[in-house]
């Protein structure tokens, strides 16, 4: 079968090929390498590997032995080898592999999982990635909670017994109503940074409880915080006092690398 | 040749559309609409209600067949389901259960 070479490489005769021309819409799974010229939505399951060459598109959740991409992919991609994107691939996904290559002119949005984390460090993680609210909560309380933090933490406790709901949710977000305004600054930074941080700031959520871990929560985002907003000087100030003892570690060469960016930036402008 | 081949160890369960050749040595399940040929080669199995312009079978093929060509059964097939087709050719040997339609 003569066939032009691809971009992905490799003999493609005696595999599965989906042509430019074709789309397939569902599940495919299979023990031999298939390459996808063409569209296919849905899920992959390959015991070998994928090559979606350039031109071809997956929009699937993606499990194979290799995945090597020229193409496009959207969706979660799990590899039990390597994950090759070559120069024009764009993956949008998580990819979970042991050995990852992204050449120069590859575009990719998502999270890199390697192994070698501890387990609970992995649940950790994906639970932050089934429920994003939680994992976005804690930080966007940090301001308000600095001033008049006793009034506000009686206000859910006394609703609490009220609603059946589990107690979790109750530290999380103590008003609905005043979470929301501040949700687009904090999805700005949530974006802004990778969320790598976000995962770690909840699994100290989740490892610590409440007033134990607050010490912790607090310590952890303001340094990022500042880090974006460079110049936000009602912060700075009233770190000190919040914060007496609990991150020594942390927070001192934070502070000291963050005001330089912020008053460079003032001067700038 | 056809550009498109679907292996003899993969399973596809879903829908399959576009405008090439097919050719299915493996597993194809749900629905397959074309508007050029499909070789449904003898390790191949088609349970889906297909449209196509022709067909050529040597495999197992479970489904209605739709095609606005031709549809050939090739002697060993084995065909259930119904044809339609302006001209449908069944080879000795062939093993077909259904109706055939060549009205199309």
């Amino acid at each position: 079968m003569a066939r032009m070479p691809t971009a992905s490489g490799g003999p493609i005769a005696g595999s599965t090929i989906i042509g430019p021309e074709i789309r397939v819409l569902g599940r495919v799974t299979g023990e031999e390498d298939l390459h996808v010229q063409g569209r296919i939505d849905g899920a992959i399951v390959l015991t070998e590997t994928l090559f979606v060459a350039p031109g071809g598109v997956v929009s699937a959740e993606v499990d194979a032995l290799n995945v090597v991409v020229s193409g496009v992919i959207v969706g979660n991609v799990t590899a039990r080898d390597c994950v090759t994107l070559h120069a024009g691939a764009k993956l949008v996904g998580d990819i979970t592999a042991p050995r990852l290559v992204i050449a120069d002119g590859a575009a990719f949005k998502g999270n890199v999982h390697m192994g070698g984390e501890p387990d609970n460090a992995v649940a950790a993680r994906s639970a932050a990635r089934a429920r994003p609210a939680p994992a976005a909560a804690p930080r966007r309380q940090l301001a308000p909670e600095r001033a008049p933090a006793p009034p506000r933490r009686a206000t859910p406790a006394r609703a609490e017994p009220a609603r059946p709901e589990p107690a979790r949710a109750e530290p999380a977000r103590p008003a609905p109503a005043r979470a929301a305004p501040r949700t687009p600054r904090a999805e700005a930074v949530s974006h802004a940074d990778d969320e790598a941080t976000v995962i770690v700031r909840h699994s100290e959520v989740a490892a610590g409880e409440d007033a134990g871990s607050r010490a912790a929560e607090d310590a952890a985002p303001v340094p990022e915080q500042t880090r974006f907003r460079g110049v936000s000087a009602t912060r700075v100030p009233s770190r000190p006092q919040q914060e007496p003892e609990a991150t020594s570690k942390g927070k001192l060469p934070a502070r000291a690398r963050i005001p330089k960016p912020g008053k460079r930036r003032v001067n700038r402008r | 040749m056809a550009n498109t081949v679907i292996g003899s160890t993969i399973v596809i369960d879903g829908e399959i559309t576009g405008d090439e050749d097919l050719v299915v040595q493996g597993t194809v399940k749900g629905r397959v609409s074309l508007r050029e040929n499909i070789f449904v080669e003898e390790s191949g199995v088609l349970e889906a209600n297909v449209e196509t312009a022709t067909i050529t079978i040597h495999g197992r093929v479970t489904g209605d067949v739709h095609a606005s060509e031709r549809a050939e059964l090739k002697s060993n097939c084995r065909v259930v389901g119904d044809i339609r087709a302006p001209r449908v050719l069944i080879a000795d040997g062939a093993s077909f259960k259904g109706s055939v339609d060549m009205d199309a």
